[in-house]
């Protein structure tokens, strides 16, 4: 993971710094433009759960699978661009969510937080690279951080209209609330998410004399993957030595989105 | 001595060459001549204007124009004619324009000078010019394109011949003795047609033959002030411009003396000229409309959410 972790942040360096000199080239007089708005997510999440099974005299781990119902996240976005730089943070608001399966239910909130800066590669492809935080309540806090790298790409079709995409990957690390079976609290994360709409623009999305209002509906869907969480594998009682195991703990989002930006 | 020679050859070579190096390739001249001052015959209020007019509008338009008012005799009349087509080359595009009294006798039409003194046919063939010569000369001159503009027939020439002609015109006429008398046929009313018109050449008349020519009611007769009107406007070929100044002369003549009056031409030109630049004006909404649709789509910026 750690080797993952050095090739998104090699990678994001290097295309700042020639993306840097591409715009430093252009020399770009552009005004700036400010993006204000928000994003509704109408999301449902499968997370996990380790329950601690009796079996005869001893116990072990069952890793499950649960399942939250419909949930409503909002999530504010604001964004800076001037020229091809674009400087951009979303901030999803602590959501709750009942987490359910058959060995019971979990409640739990959640709130996420990314800042992000990119530059358009050609217009309507923006390489973006960031810093994203994810925390979990659910039986304790469970955070994750770290960098990201993504391509943000806007393919207008119509006078006002496009479509509009986001993908992007993460290597995060996450701090769990205590330490695991294997004294750790720090685990390595994968994270994904891709995003992609329709949005169309009320009023002129490129002047920065006029505001412009952008409606987007779209579908967003986030995974994160975080590896080597250790679990009592065998059952453990009179005297037994434990036998530990890993497994990936894995989060998933997905929900459709509908955003309401103001630009000026 | 060789190189002598060949120095000399080189050097001849190049001085024939010279005269078509410094042809133009689109070298323009014209020979305006306005007759209005007439001795013998009526005077002209608008002839001398209209010269001077088309003189002024030429130039603007780069023609070398010679320009010439009261023309006195058929001598005089003829070595400005002359002169301008010794200066034609075969790149030149000429022009030639007139405005005063002609006449036609037997088929043949003649531009009159403001001192001929026209008593009988003989008189005509002694005292006016020939359009045919006019015709003839550019002929020979062998240049690309010639036009050639007679803004003349209208009114009588000589007061007490009989009169036929419409009020207010630049007329011509018919000789002051009967044509019986005069052994010929008759002198007749407006301009007649062409028998040989230079090949590349356009010859527009103000009427159409046996037709009389309005001297106008303003500055400028009708003919020479719709061509005064519509010469200077780019992207219009010499046919499109005959067509308006038709048009215009028509409608004035109609609605200011009761009988329309047609302009007719004669021509030969297969080529494209226009007296202004033949590129179309551009329409600033057409081209703002096509910078528009240039333009790309304006992009739709959705903040990254990540």
């Amino acid at each position: 993971m750690n080797a993952i972790r050095c090739v998104l942040v090699a990678c994001a360096a290097a295309s700042i710094s020639s993306l840097a000199t591409a715009v430093e080239a252009g020399a770009e007089t552009s005004a700036w433009h400010t993006s204000v708005g928000f994003k509704l997510w109408s999301n449902d999440w499968s997370s996990w759960d380790v329950s601690r099974v009796q079996s005869g005299g001893g116990a072990f781990d069952v890793l499950t699978e649960k399942a939250s119902d419909h949930a409503l996240s909002v999530i504010p976005v604001l964004s800076v661009r001037r020229g091809r730089w674009i400087i951009a943070a979303s901030h999803m608001t602590s959501t709750h969510y009942t987490l359910r399966n058959a060995l019971g239910a979990l409640e739990g909130t959640r709130s996420e937080t990314d800042v992000n800066v990119g530059a358009d590669l050609v217009p309507g492809l923006a390489l973006i690279v960031g810093y994203k935080q994810l925390t979990q309540d659910a039986g304790g806090r469970f955070q994750w951080k770290g960098p990201t790298l993504a391509v943000n790409a806007s393919l207008p079709f119509g006078s006002g209209w496009a479509l509009y995409g986001t993908y992007g990957l993460g290597a995060l690390k996450l701090t769990l609330p205590a330490t695991d079976l294997l004294g750790r609290d720090k685990l390595p994360a994968m994270y994904s998410l891709s995003e992609w709409g329709l949005a169309r623009s009320f009023g002129r999305s490129d002047s920065a004399v006029s505001p412009s209002l952008v409606l987007a509906l779209g579908y967003r869907a986030q995974s994160v993957k975080t590896r080597d969480y250790a679990l009592l594998s065998q059952p453990v009682g009179g005297g037994a030595v434990a036998v530990y195991g890993t497994d990936t703990l894995r989060d998933f989002t997905q929900g459709f989105t509908l955003s309401l930006i103001g630009s000026f | 001595m060789w190189s002598t020679f060949r120095l000399t050859s080189v050097l001849a070579a190049f001085a024939l060459w010279l005269p078509v190096l410094a042809w133009s390739a689109d070298e323009r001249r014209a020979l305006v001549i306005g007759n209005g001052n007439y001795v013998h015959g009526q005077r002209l209020a608008n002839t001398l204007n209209d010269a001077a007019d088309m003189c002024q509008v030429l130039k603007q338009l780069g023609y070398e124009t010679d320009c010439f008012v009261n023309v006195q005799d058929k001598t005089a009349f003829e070595a400005r004619v002359q002169e301008f087509v010794a200066r034609l080359n075969p790149q030149s595009k000429g022009l030639f324009y007139y405005a005063g009294h002609a006449v036609q006798l037997n088929g043949e039409s003649y531009l009159v000078p403001v001192q001929a003194e026209v008593r009988n046919a003989a008189d005509v063939r002694r005292e006016l010019v020939p359009v045919q010569q006019v015709l003839d000369l550019l002929k020979a001159a062998g240049n690309s394109f010639n036009m050639v503009v007679l803004d003349a027939c209208r009114d009588d020439l000589f007061a007490e011949a009989p009169v036929v002609a419409a009020a207010s015109g630049r007329g011509i006429l018919t000789a002051r003795k009967s044509p019986e008398a005069a052994g010929e046929q008759a002198v007749a009313y407006g301009l007649a047609t062409i028998r040989d018109a230079p090949v590349g050449s356009i010859v527009l008349y103000a009427t159409a033959s046996r037709e009389a020519a309005y001297d106008g009611d303003g500055r400028n007769g009708p003919l020479t002030k719709h061509l005064l009107a519509h010469i200077r406007e780019p992207g219009i070929p010499v046919e499109e411009l005959i067509k308006r100044v038709t048009v215009g002369v028509q409608t004035e003549t109609k609605r200011a003396f009761g009988r329309r009056q047609t302009p007719f031409v004669y021509s030969s030109f297969t080529g494209e000229f226009c007296f202004a630049d033949c590129t179309p004006p551009v329409n600033q909404r057409d081209v703002e409309r096509s910078r528009e649709q240039a333009k790309p789509w304006p992009q739709v910026h959705v903040p990254p959410s990540l």
